[in-house]
């Protein structure tokens, strides 16, 4: 399966601005095949709530109201 | 636990699924743990994902996304795990959420530890 990251991108830009005030710093793991995603307090949070649904799937992990999932200080 | 100063900067080392891996212990790293490519194929690890992160020179970058199990402060558990085209290994703030973390350069002293609450 071939992650999109554009289309989660667009897709995590239309979502995020009604998630933000109740679950700014959490963690959505999107399917860009189906559009479905899952919220989680860590990665592996939503990825276990993301393989549920759809088992053995890899899925794009954004941090909800930040522009960037993580910072590397040091690279 | 306790470090070492590896070229002025500290390191803890990690079993990162059995294998012991010094780790830069980073303090601008919001994440668990960041591994080279040649390691993560060489642990096998098993891809979850990708992720993005950005570095303190303001370049966007994509990352993809790993879990495994590590021993951290003798409890075994399992951390995302992104990946690096850079040949370091680092350890991020989010594994230090319960720790007390020394670093005193003039003693060559580096130790983390659970925080009493």
């Amino acid at each position: 399966m071939e992650l999109k990251i554009e289309e989660a991108n667009k897709l995590f830009e239309e979502i995020s601005k009604e998630l933000t005030s109740k679950y700014k710093g959490k963690i959505v793991a999107i399917d860009t095949d189906t559009g479905s995603y899952f919220i989680g307090d860590s990665e592996l949070d939503a990825y276990k709530k993301a393989t549920k649904k759809y088992p053995d799937k890899k899925f794009v992990f954004k941090r909800i109201g930040f522009g960037s999932t993580y910072f590397v200080g040091a690279l | 636990m306790r470090g070492f100063f590896k070229f002025g900067s500290p390191v803890i080392d990690l079993s990162i699924e059995g294998r012991r891996i010094g780790t830069l212990l980073d303090t601008g790293f919001n994440g668990h743990i960041m591994l080279p490519l040649p390691i993560i194929r060489e642990l096998a690890l098993d891809k979850i994902g990708i992720s993005d992160y950005l570095t303190a020179s303001g370049d966007g970058k994509i990352t993809e996304v790993y879990k495994g199990k590590i021993i951290f402060l003798n409890e075994k558990i399992e951390v995302p795990i992104l990946s690096t085209d850079a040949d370091f290994s680092l350890a991020g703030m989010e594994l230090f959420h319960e720790c007390k973390i020394i670093i005193e350069r003039n003693k060559d002293f580096v130790e983390v530890s659970k925080s009493v609450k």
